[in-house]
């Protein structure tokens, strides 16, 4: 909650903001600050998912720290990897400048594996806003001390290591895809197991049932820390504060890969909305509040926006056709 | 669609028990024969069946193979289950062609059955037609109120304003209480401006 | 007992009149929205997740516990009365419920279900309170090939539900399973039978099947027969209330349908489907008045009611102990839990025992609730019967389209609920039972899931199935439920014509 002064504080910034938001409507100009007057922000997935807390965090912060004068409104267009809101976004909802879409790396994967027909080279990208990274982990009673006790393994046997993870070609197929590739195993050896949702993964493991597993870090962590489950890598470039697990990279393989997520705006919108969004991000990243968010949820602040996170998502989708194609879910 | 037969007139119009779950219907009262009939009931359901199957058959085909590792592809339960539903599409076809030959009458309700009321039927079905043309375009209440109205006609209501007002009272309500209370998004449609005038959105 | 300990220290933390009321709200709601078919608890839940963002977690927690209970008892109501299950767990009450509704007991039969839910809502939650850490583990065991051969199980139980013609039966199972097979297989990412559209690559939802088949093709039947047939619905004989009778043969049903949901909600891959057709079956299988099955026994509307009750509570074995969500409302809770930046798991037990035990003291004070909130309306819910034919199916035709588009927003939906509902109404037409259809779909694809899971896992080794002693034991019983029967009419055959013989 905000403490009074603060509260005087965002009064402030508001009437500022809006004083600025009168300047750019004057003189377009001026408008470097400006802000869109009103958000609408879409969760391309059902209530209660990551793209959806991803939505519902960013517009309590607008709220709170006062970034949009008006209103914010958060809606579920949920459906086939977040491609059907894509297409929402791209066909009806053009030119609209006051809308935002969550998006990340699964939208990526799916807009491949569904053929979708539109992607998001099509869209108009903002900010990359939060990261999650992937943990590689096995059951406490296997026999896989090590990252390098389990590659051997799956080197010399690679069908008898079965892998949990997500939904066949998400972001925890697309790893064990890349370790394939990265120790050599041929794609059609690769035993993957796909279970719907964290939770029946998660049993799996904790079962046994399964050689080892793949999600992301914040899914397990309880079962990790509770020695439930053996980490052996993660996959950010760094080792992230607060975790002691050690990277992929520093056990010597060459894959880093981040479960980002970010917001893109319609097609046909005109420069100054696309700043005026930008703007917004920018905002919403330097507040307090967003840190705290990323800190309350475990995401790791992975904030780019403009050209760059543009350029940043046609080099994820290389990457992800590559890795898709390999495994057999792009034509 | 169904086949009406006119032959069945004699339905049990004073109405036995409802057996339409269960499929445990009374025995027709009175096995009826027919002459020179080419077409039944079980018949066309067979067929029905059996374009079902093949639909799913055909289909199962055309399922890419990935390269990854799995012992039983994506294609073996669509084959599985299409399979089993031909066997009973040829079943039923088998059941449709033995009561042409006998001539009786098939042994399954259909005796207890009235005619459909077709316009009926068709006044319902309509309704829910209208309602997703409306829907997105003229908002949740008018579409609703339009559903609750035409199913009503259809299922004898005289009063056509106290249907339409009572559709209208219930469709308002429920819009209000799930998206005033509950958050839900519906569309306004044509509403928008008097929901808005009432402080709603 | 530490555990007694623990559980009065909750009911200290529940019994507050702050969370009382938060228990109270959330009953209430969650009754009215089990009651309209296809807004059930998940999307109620789902949709109060942002209004609860920064208030107090026990609170609403609290709340949202009665929203999951409440949908639970509220299901069943619409499902015995009106034949339009709000939810797929309570299809298999629709089955003898709604016949007994006809009849003029649908008084008796909507008591035996709102009794029935609290007698196994409340021994469900007394085994939640001292059997979960126990019972996570076993759970944790089942293997997909367990999965598989609990899967197995639960078709032979089908068997009781094919309706009078075996052949009907199974073509309507095998739909159910067709539709199934609709959308991205979960295992390789392939595209089956989408038509190149993107609404399909999800699949076909349960929801819509269960409504369209059942509400909207019971609406449609009813229409075909308007005029031509006098309405052969009894609102109320003799008494709403269950008779002596109807108690005596409620009692073992309950605790049976207990037995059977609350370790079967546990399991992390179960959900409160499966325990209502085993339920259903089980009370079939050993009532002595076999002959009633299907013209409207007690038995099988008092088995499978409180099944998928304790089933609800089993569900929050996994979730509380291990994070693990088994059921559409499960998954928003565990959304809900990391909203409040917490984590169910081994460690919320440690560090918010206040939470947890208030939670599941709540429990206990819910099903208080719903039983007091429910009984005396059951007065009232059988006066639906007595609402004109228009109005009566106007209004289910409103609230099935609401909750379908509500899934999705999406006008697809809408479609499919159509066709499907045509389908229901052919079925219903030509003497087809519906249930096995639904029973086809929602088991089908856990079936594919969990055998080709299984033999992956294996490497193509087919013995896992016979070599895992759960997976062995579960196939055995199926086997006997198969062909128990059949041999038993052998031999009893047999023997009757050995005694006529000596006569």
């Amino acid at each position: 909650m905000l403490l009074p002064k603060q509260r005087a504080a965002s009064v402030g910034v508001a009437l500022l903001a809006s004083f600025v938001l009168v300047l750019g409507l004057i003189a377009p100009a001026l408008a470097q600050g400006a802000v869109p007057n009103s958000l609408r922000i879409m969760a391309p997935a059902s209530p209660g998912g990551g793209w959806d807390q991803t939505a519902r965090y960013a517009q309590m912060v607008f709220r709170d720290a006062r970034i949009i004068p008006g209103t914010v409104e958060v809606f579920n267009v949920p459906g086939a990897g977040g491609t059907i809101g894509l297409a929402r976004l791209v066909s009806t909802e053009r030119g609209a400048g006051d809308l935002v879409m969550i998006t990340g790396l699964v939208m990526v994967g799916a807009i491949i594996t569904n053929q979708s027909a539109v992607s998001l080279a099509q869209t108009t990208p903002i900010a990359r806003l939060t990261a999650e990274y992937e943990v590689i982990a096995v059951p406490a009673n296997s026999p896989f001390r090590t990252l390098d006790d389990l590659l051997k393994a799956f080197k010399e046997n690679p069908r008898a290591i079965s892998w949990a993870g997500g939904s066949a070609g998400g972001v925890d197929h697309i790893l064990v895809g890349l370790l394939a590739k990265e120790v050599g195993v041929a794609p059609s050896d690769v035993n993957y197991i796909p279970f719907s949702g964290g939770g029946e993964a998660l049993a799996a493991m904790l079962g046994g049932h399964v050689s080892a597993g793949v999600t992301g870090y914040g899914e397990w962590a309880a079962q990790i820390e509770a020695g439930n489950l053996r980490a052996l890598a993660i996959t950010s470039a760094q080792r992230v504060p607060g975790i002691n697990i050690p990277t992929l990279i520093e056990q010597g393989v060459n894959i880093e890969l981040a479960n980002w997520r970010g917001v893109v705006a319609p097609p046909g919108i005109t420069a100054q909305q696309r700043q005026a969004l930008i703007n917004a991000f920018d905002r919403l990243h330097a507040s307090p509040q967003w840190q705290q968010v990323l800190v309350d949820n475990n995401w790791s602040d992975f904030y780019l926006s403009g050209d760059a996170f543009a350029a940043f998502v046609e080099q994820e989708n290389a990457r992800v056709t590559a890795v898709l194609k390999e495994i057999g879910l792009a034509p | 669609m169904t086949h009406a037969d006119p032959m069945m007139q004699q339905g049990n119009v004073n109405g036995g028990p409802a057996h339409a779950q269960t499929g445990r219907g009374p025995a027709p009262l009175h096995p009826q024969v027919r002459h020179g009939a080419w077409l039944n009931r079980d018949l066309l359901l067979g067929l029905g069946v059996l374009g079902l199957a093949a639909f799913f058959f055909i289909g199962a085909l055309r399922i890419r193979i990935s390269p990854s590792y799995s012992h039983i592809g994506p294609r073996f339960f669509p084959f599985l289950v299409s399979t089993g539903l031909g066997a009973c599409g040829i079943g039923l076809l088998a059941q449709g062609l033995r009561q042409l030959k006998s001539g009786a009458a098939p042994a399954e309700g259909e005796a207890a059955e009235p005619p459909i009321n077709w316009v009926s039927v068709s006044l319902t079905a309509a309704a829910v037609v209208f309602y997703i043309l409306l829907l997105e375009r003229a908002g949740f209440i008018a579409a609703s109120t339009v559903l609750f109205s035409l199913v009503a006609a259809a299922f004898g209501a005289r009063r056509y304003g106290l249907a339409v007002l009572i559709g209208f009272i219930l469709s308002f309500t429920a819009y209000w209480a799930f998206t005033q209370w509950l958050g839900l998004r519906l569309p306004a449609g044509i509403m928008r401006p008097i929901l808005l005038w009432l402080g709603g959105s | 007992m530490e555990t007694l300990g623990m559980l009065l220290d909750g009911f200290s933390v529940a019994l507050t009149w702050n969370n009382l009321l938060w228990a109270l709200v959330g009953v209430t709601l969650g009754t009215i929205v089990g009651i309209l078919p296809g807004i059930g608890p998940a999307l109620t839940v789902a949709l109060l997740l942002p209004v609860t963002f920064g208030r107090d977690p026990i609170g609403s927690f609290i709340m949202f516990a009665g929203i999951y209970y409440g949908g639970m008892y509220g299901g069943s109501t619409t499902a015995i009365l009106l034949n339009t299950p709000g939810e797929s767990a309570s299809i298999i009450t629709a089955l003898e419920g709604n016949i007994m509704a006809r009849r003029g007991r649908g008084g008796a039969a909507l008591a035996t279900a709102a009794i029935g839910s609290f007698v196994a809502g409340t021994l469900a939650t007394v085994g939640l309170t001292f059997l979960a850490p126990v019972l996570v583990q076993v759970a944790l065991k089942f293997g997909p090939a367990d999965y598989f051969a609990l899967m197995v199980l639960a078709f032979t139980a089908v068997t009781s539900l094919l309706g009078s013609s075996l052949l009907r039966g199974m073509t309507s199972l095998f739909f159910g399973m067709a539709l199934g097979l609709v959308g991205i297989d979960l295992q390789t990412g392939q595209a089956r039978y989408t038509l190149g559209m993107l609404e399909m690559l999800d699949g076909i939802d349960v929801v819509i099947v269960a409504i369209g088949l059942f509400a909207v093709g019971e609406a449609l039947y009813a229409a075909s027969r308007h005029g031509r047939v006098a309405s052969d619905v009894i609102p109320v004989k003799d008494s709403i209330w269950m008779t002596k009778e109807d108690w005596r043969r409620s009692v073992g049903p309950w605790l049976r349908g207990a037995l059977l949901g609350f370790p079967l909600g546990a399991l992390p891959a179960g959900g409160a489907e499966i325990p209502t057709f085993l339920s259903y079956s089980l009370e079939r299988r050993l009532s002595r008045h076999k002959d009633e099955f299907g013209k409207g026994a007690i038995e099988g509307v008092a088995g499978p009611e409180a099944a998928n009750n304790a089933a609800a509570a089993g569900v929050l074995v996994p979730l509380l102990t291990l994070g693990i969500p088994t059921s559409a409302t499960a998954a928003i809770m565990l959304a809900a839990f990391q909203q409040f930046g917490l984590n169910p798991g081994p460690l919320l037990f440690q560090n918010r025992p206040d939470l947890v035990w208030g939670l599941i003291a709540s429990l206990y004070i819910g099903n208080v609730m719903l039983l007091v909130l429910n009984l005396p309306l059951v007065g009232l819910w059988v006066r639906l019967l007595s609402v004109p034919a228009p109005y009566l199916y106007g209004g289910i035709l409103v609230f099935a389209a609401l909750g379908t588009y509500s899934l999705n927003h999406s006008w697809v939906d809408l479609a499919t609920l159509f066709v499907v509902g045509i389908v229901g109404f052919i079925m219903r037409r030509c003497d087809f039972p519906v249930a096995p259809a639904v029973i086809g779909l929602i088991l089908g694809p856990l079936a594919e899931q969990q055998l080709r899971r299984a033999l992956a896992i294996s490497q193509g080794d087919y013995s896992v199935f016979f070599t895992r002693p759960i997976s062995a034991t579960l196939l055995a019983i199926a086997f006997v439920a198969l062909v128990g029967p059949a041999i038993v009419r052998f031999v009893s055959g047999r023997r009757r014509r050995a005694g006529a013989m000596a006569a």
